[in-house]
């Protein structure tokens, strides 16, 4: 199979691409697999990845506070207030998601408290254990939660 | 192993922002009026709105690495500390950046120093902040922690070994960005290049120090490697260039801003191999900002064109001689 980026040399390998939440393969060589490896990490500046997303409903889809479109976030990656992370917050999850190839913030909080994000995540986790059992898994994230806990104190 | 001449400086920045206000949009003298009064409490502070400024006084602040042109552009506030480590910005793309700047590698005390900064301001205002994504931020790739680590890295020996943009991909794989500090698009002048984090969320403050620590460690010891592959190459052709290098800064009466940095990149890696002897390393460090367009036209007390510039340049080049000399041999 052709490599169905520089349509030159063979395919080895493929790529999975998430556009507007669609999971699609593209079959590559090795070298547009290194150069689109390359330049996915060194510009976050490449919004393309999005450009999928921006289609004409998004164009309606908007923050109600601000007025901030979903189509000018996934374009220009700027979102117009605070509100927008939350009224828009099934839109925007993706997007952060391919950004920051996380989900959620472990760092430290305003209040100086320890964080519970990632616990409560790790707690959620531990109970869908408990409830499949899934009694390996569940002592390692009870592990966890104990460090987290009682290393933050 | 001397990193400091290796590793120029580490800056600590954090994005904050205000809760249930827009991003963009809002007058923003207000808060920094507020900032200002927090912060006199902890320290000597003065603050510089730039509508105040003369158009050159904002460029020195921005060749002096303080300040952003987008804060310029914004037309947004300063807040200095007298020492010139600590700037927090009022109304660049988020209501409030807090930054620390320190020379060499020392990333890990100038989040220290942030941290009494960032605790000012939170008993000063009520920051944007969400259980899931953290602190919120204008741009999503700030969100989190709204934390960017970087360190200006000086890297002749990569660059003119050719192994520049094997070590750059390398370090992008990382999750770290890599960029030119001086001149324009891709062509970083005099060799200085700044490394930092990409990824904010999901990721401790203390993560992403030591994630750029290991980096910037390892950055050095490629440059080291490269500059003792770069002297066996071709020992006598270095220090040729080294020494003409040496002899044009202290002997021209024109000199351009990119001839110059990349003088002084030669007379910095003679420095290195011995060949020169610098007595103060500051003077060095210093010149190179004093000698950049704005810095030079307060220098002289006008504004001054492109060819004026660089006569006083090449003036300002004289006192070269009195701290760096050739060493014997
Ligand atoms: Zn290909
Ligand atoms: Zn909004």
């Amino acid at each position: 199979m052709l490599c169905q980026k520089c349509k030159k040399r063979e395919a080895t390998g493929y790529m999975e691409k998430t556009v507007g939440g669609v999971k699609t393969r593209v079959y590559v060589c090795p070298e547009c697999f290194k150069q689109a490896q390359l330049e996915m990490f060194s510009s976050l500046d490449d919004f393309g990845l999005f450009s999928g997303l921006a289609g004409s409903q998004n164009t309606r889809v908007k923050c109600p506070k601000c007025g901030t479109t979903l189509r000018e976030i996934t374009e220009s990656c700027f979102v117009g207030c605070p509100y927008c992370y939350t009224e828009l917050a099934e839109h925007i999850k993706p997007i952060i998601r391919n950004v920051q190839s996380a989900a959620m913030h472990i760092g430290s909080r305003p209040d100086d408290a320890p964080n519970n994000a990632e616990i409560a995540d790790l707690e959620e986790r531990l109970s869908r254990a408990v409830a499949s059992e899934n009694y390996e898994q569940a002592y390692k994230l009870k592990e966890r939660i104990r460090q987290l806990k009682g290393g933050k104190q | 192993m001397n990193t400091q001449n290796i590793i120029l400086s580490s800056r600590v920045r954090l994005a904050r922002n205000l809760a249930d206000t827009p991003f963009r949009g809002v007058n923003t003298a207000p808060i920094a009026a507020k900032a200002m009064g927090a912060l006199r409490t902890i320290g000597g502070y003065t603050m510089y709105p730039m509508t105040a400024l003369d158009p050159l006084e904002q460029m020195r602040y921005v060749e002096r690495h303080l300040i952003s042109k987008e804060l310029i552009d914004s037309a947004g506030s300063a807040i200095i500390r007298d020492d010139d480590k600590v700037c927090v910005m009022i109304g660049e793309e988020d209501h409030i950046r807090e930054q620390c700047i320190m020379s060499g590698l020392q990333l890990k005390d100038a989040y220290d120093e942030l941290k009494e900064v960032d605790k000012t301001l939170r008993g000063t205002f009520k920051f944007a902040f969400d259980d899931v994504y953290g602190y919120l931020t204008a741009c999503l790739t700030n969100v989190g922690t709204g934390m960017r680590a970087s360190v200006m890295m000086f890297l002749p020996a990569l660059s003119l070994t050719g192994s520049l943009n094997r070590c750059i991909s390398g370090v992008t794989r990382l999750n770290m960005a890599v960029r030119g500090v001086y001149g324009e698009g891709s062509k970083a002048e005099g060799y200085v290049y700044q490394i930092s984090n990409q990824k904010t969320l999901g990721i401790t403050e203390s993560e992403i120090v030591s994630s750029v620590e290991n980096v910037a460690t390892r950055i050095v010891e490629a440059e080291l490697r490269a500059r003792e592959a770069l002297i066996q190459a071709d020992p006598a052709g270095l220090k040729d260039r080294i020494l003409r290098s040496y002899g044009t800064l202290c002997n021209c009466n024109l000199i351009s801003k990119s001839e110059f940095m990349d003088l002084i990149a030669f007379v910095k890696l003679g420095i290195y191999y011995n060949m020169l002897e610098c007595t103060d390393w500051n003077a060095l460090e210093s010149l190179v900002t004093r000698i950049q367009p704005a810095s030079l036209c307060l220098d002289c007390g006008r504004r001054l064109d492109g060819s004026e510039r660089d006569l006083a340049r090449a003036s300002m080049c004289d006192e070269i001689h009195t701290f760096i000399t050739r060493k014997g041999g």
